[in-house]
């Protein structure tokens, strides 16, 4: 009688237990589904950091309107797969060490998905060595040193190098100069534009009149004119910044020698424009990343007119737009933001975007994950803006050679 | 040699505006013996006020003048008054003062980048950007406008420390503080002056030097080098020094740059200051066993 009683009992609990055991199993599996549902639907996070306080704080500025814009028009058509952008955002003000903490941050801290930075040479490498090791994709938008993808699994450029700037510099100087001289900023992108010339020259069979320092931020480069003007050179290839040869060109034109000044995107500044006026009108020649002819383009510049009320003026801003929309385009292809996947599209990613000539596509070839020269157009200064260099005089520069 | 005046005549303009900075520099430092690294950014907010005032604003240039003079001078005495004089009354040490001056110029720089901006200003020369050619060298008139205004600049101070009764106080001050506050002088009051005056001059070299290139919020450390190279070459605390070293500092840097290199010429220059100092540890005016004076 009490056995019965006792397994009774006992069947009583194991009842119990079962019901708890499938229900509790339920709710799990309903937590489980829920909760894949609720990642499938949660927020894509994106790091951006650049340079927003400094000199070149307007670096920063372009690239965060840039990839604000691209991130606005792909959350008003509903995110990528149903999934909106968030943007972390931070200010590296230029400086390594702080991109290194950024990055650290960005990474283990707000676990985002994929980091667009690195508005210079500097901060970019670092960005570049935090996201290799972490295995996170990078989107470089425009520093332009080589050494920020070699050899790089997981950093992709947007722009070209400057070593395919500087290539295209000195094919064109080649094919219409014969006495050449070389100026360069007397920092790391200067001397790397410096060696990139040098050996491109030395390639060609041409020997340049003069290779010359231009110290960052001079007030004066009279001194090093006078030997620019010296040798008679005809074209000065200029590895500078853009304020610095604006700099250069006003010093140019006070003392009479008005050659033809070529160098890479860098001299894309607006404050070349502003610092240079006149004496940078047709004279200074640049490779770029705008095209105006390209319909990408000028659909872009006006999207950017009605969100920003200006119009973007320089590269930049192009460049960041198109570094949001290949990074949305690759999500898009991985289906979904594992690294991998990710990692995998962009490697084989074609992208018509707003910059580069028209026509062209952005890619990132597995030697050099940078976009190639193949998309690098002519620019100057006309009437106080950047615009594309007449066709007629790619064909004859000479004519604007001016006064060597 | 056409190409050798002009570089000469190009770094007696600069080294003209150095000189005034120096001299900005050793009025501060004769009389309070404080150095004061925040000179550089009063140069440079001169610029900047010169790129508003007369570049964007459009004030005639005279105007523009006195209001950078009278505004510049108002800054350092906020300078002294916020920063120096509380540690000065508390008889900080040399170097802490030397720090809070420092952090003074952070300050500056950085509340000029975020209230003007942070790029740099094209800064309009008033007498135009044509050069006049004289026996065949080009010559900006703007060089005109700095040498003759540090000339007058000059010739102002030094009738000022020579000719006045102020002058006399504040040689007093700068010789003897403790004797000459004994004989009535008050040498916080002229401590305070010495810091307008300081601001004043910087300011005044930074309108004038600005047209010669251009304004930007950065260029503060830059022109802090110069100004304290200038001084140190000519002697700190000699204002005949400010000049020289002010002219020996900008002819160096040119004919460095010009006849040595590009990349090794700013090298070369300060080679050259070392040498100096090598043989004159107190500079080309200084005096020696000159620890703490004044011979403004």
């Amino acid at each position: 009688m009490r056995t019965q009683a006792i397994d009774q009992a006992a069947a009583t609990v194991r009842r119990r237990l079962s019901v708890i055991a499938i229900g509790v199993a339920t709710v799990l599996l309903l937590g489980a589904g829920w909760g894949s549902r609720g990642r499938d639907t949660q927020p894509i996070r994106i790091g951006l950091a650049g340079g927003l306080t400094g000199s070149q704080s307007f670096l920063g500025q372009a690239q965060q309107e840039g990839v604000m814009l691209a991130v606005d028009q792909i959350n008003a058509k509903g995110g990528i797969a149903g999934r909106r952008i968030d943007v972390v955002s931070e200010d590296d003000q230029f400086d390594p060490s702080r991109a290194a903490a950024i990055a650290q941050r960005l990474i283990s801290q707000d676990h985002v998905d994929a980091i667009i930075a690195g508005t210079n040479t500097g901060t970019a490498l670092v960005y570049a060595k935090a996201c290799e090791a972490a295995k996170v994709p990078l989107i470089v938008s425009f520093a332009s040193d080589n050494r920020i993808t070699q050899g790089k699994q997981w950093t992709f450029a947007v722009d070209t190098g400057v070593k395919e700037d500087m290539q295209a510099v000195v094919a064109f100087a080649k094919q219409h100069f014969q006495r050449v001289a070389v100026t360069y900023d007397d920092d790391a992108y200067g001397q790397a534009a410096r060696d990139f010339t040098l050996a491109e020259l030395k390639s060609l069979n041409m020997t340049p009149l003069a290779v010359v320092a231009m110290p960052d931020g001079s007030l004066d480069y009279g001194p090093q004119i006078a030997r620019l003007q010296s040798t008679g050179a005809q074209i000065v290839v200029a590895g500078d910044g853009g304020s610095n040869v604006a700099q250069m060109a006003k010093n140019m034109v006070q003392v009479g020698y008005e050659p033809l000044v070529m160098g890479p995107a860098s001299l894309a500044f607006v404050s070349m424009i502003d610092i240079g006026g006149a004496a940078v009108e047709h004279k200074v020649w640049f490779t770029d990343s705008i095209d105006s002819s390209n319909p990408a383009f000028v659909t872009f510049a006006k999207a950017f007119g009605a969100k920003y009320h200006q119009n973007p003026q320089t590269g930049f801003e192009p460049l960041a737009y198109d570094s949001m929309g290949i990074l949305a385009k690759a999500i898009k292809q991985a289906g979904g933001v594992d690294k991998s996947a990710v990692q995998q599209a962009l490697t084989n990613i074609h992208y018509a975007g707003a910059s580069g000539k028209a026509g062209t596509e952005i890619s990132f070839p597995a030697a050099t994950h940078r976009r190639p020269g193949a998309g690098i157009n002519w620019r100057w200064v006309t009437n106080g803006k950047f615009e594309n260099v007449p066709a007629n005089l790619l064909a004859n520069p000479t004519a604007l050679a001016g006064k060597p | 040699m056409v190409s050798f005046v002009e570089v000469v005549i190009a770094a007696a303009s600069f080294g003209a505006a150095f000189a005034l900075l120096a001299l900005s520099i050793n009025v501060i430092y004769s009389t309070s013996t404080v150095l004061n690294f925040a000179q550089g950014e009063f140069m440079m907010l001169g610029g900047m006020l010169g790129w508003a005032l007369y570049s964007a604003m459009g004030l005639p240039y005279w105007l523009a003048v006195v209001l950078i003079a009278g505004g510049m001078g108002l800054v350092g005495l906020a300078e002294y008054v916020l920063v120096v004089r509380p540690l000065l009354l508390r008889r900080a040490a040399d170097i802490a003062i030397m720090i809070a001056t420092f952090g003074a110029a952070y300050v500056i720089r950085t509340a000029t980048a975020l209230g003007m901006g942070r790029v740099e200003r094209p800064a309009k020369p008033p007498l135009g950007q044509t050069p006049f050619v004289i026996g065949g060298v080009p010559i900006l008139p703007q060089s005109f406008v700095v040498i003759g205004i540090t000339c007058a600049v000059l010739i102002l101070a030094w009738w000022l420390y020579s000719r006045t009764t102020l002058g006399l106080a504040l040689r007093a001050a700068a010789f003897d503080p403790d004797g000459a506050q004994l004989v009535g002088i008050n040498v916080d009051r002229l401590n305070a002056l010495t810091f307008a005056g300081g601001g004043l001059l910087a300011g005044i070299a930074g309108l004038l030097i600005s047209p010669l290139s251009y304004a930007s919020p950065w260029f503060g450390i830059t022109f802090a080098i110069s100004g304290f190279a200038a001084a140190i070459i000519g002697g700190l605390g000699s204002w005949p020094g400010a000049v020289v070293g002010g002219i020996i500092l900008g002819l160096a840097n040119a004919l460095m740059l010009r006849y040595v290199s590009g990349q090794w010429g700013t090298f070369a220059t300060f080679i050259l200051i070392l040498l100096v100092l090598y043989i004159r540890p107190t500079g080309i005016f200084g005096e020696r066993n000159a620890a703490k004076f004044g011979t403004v």
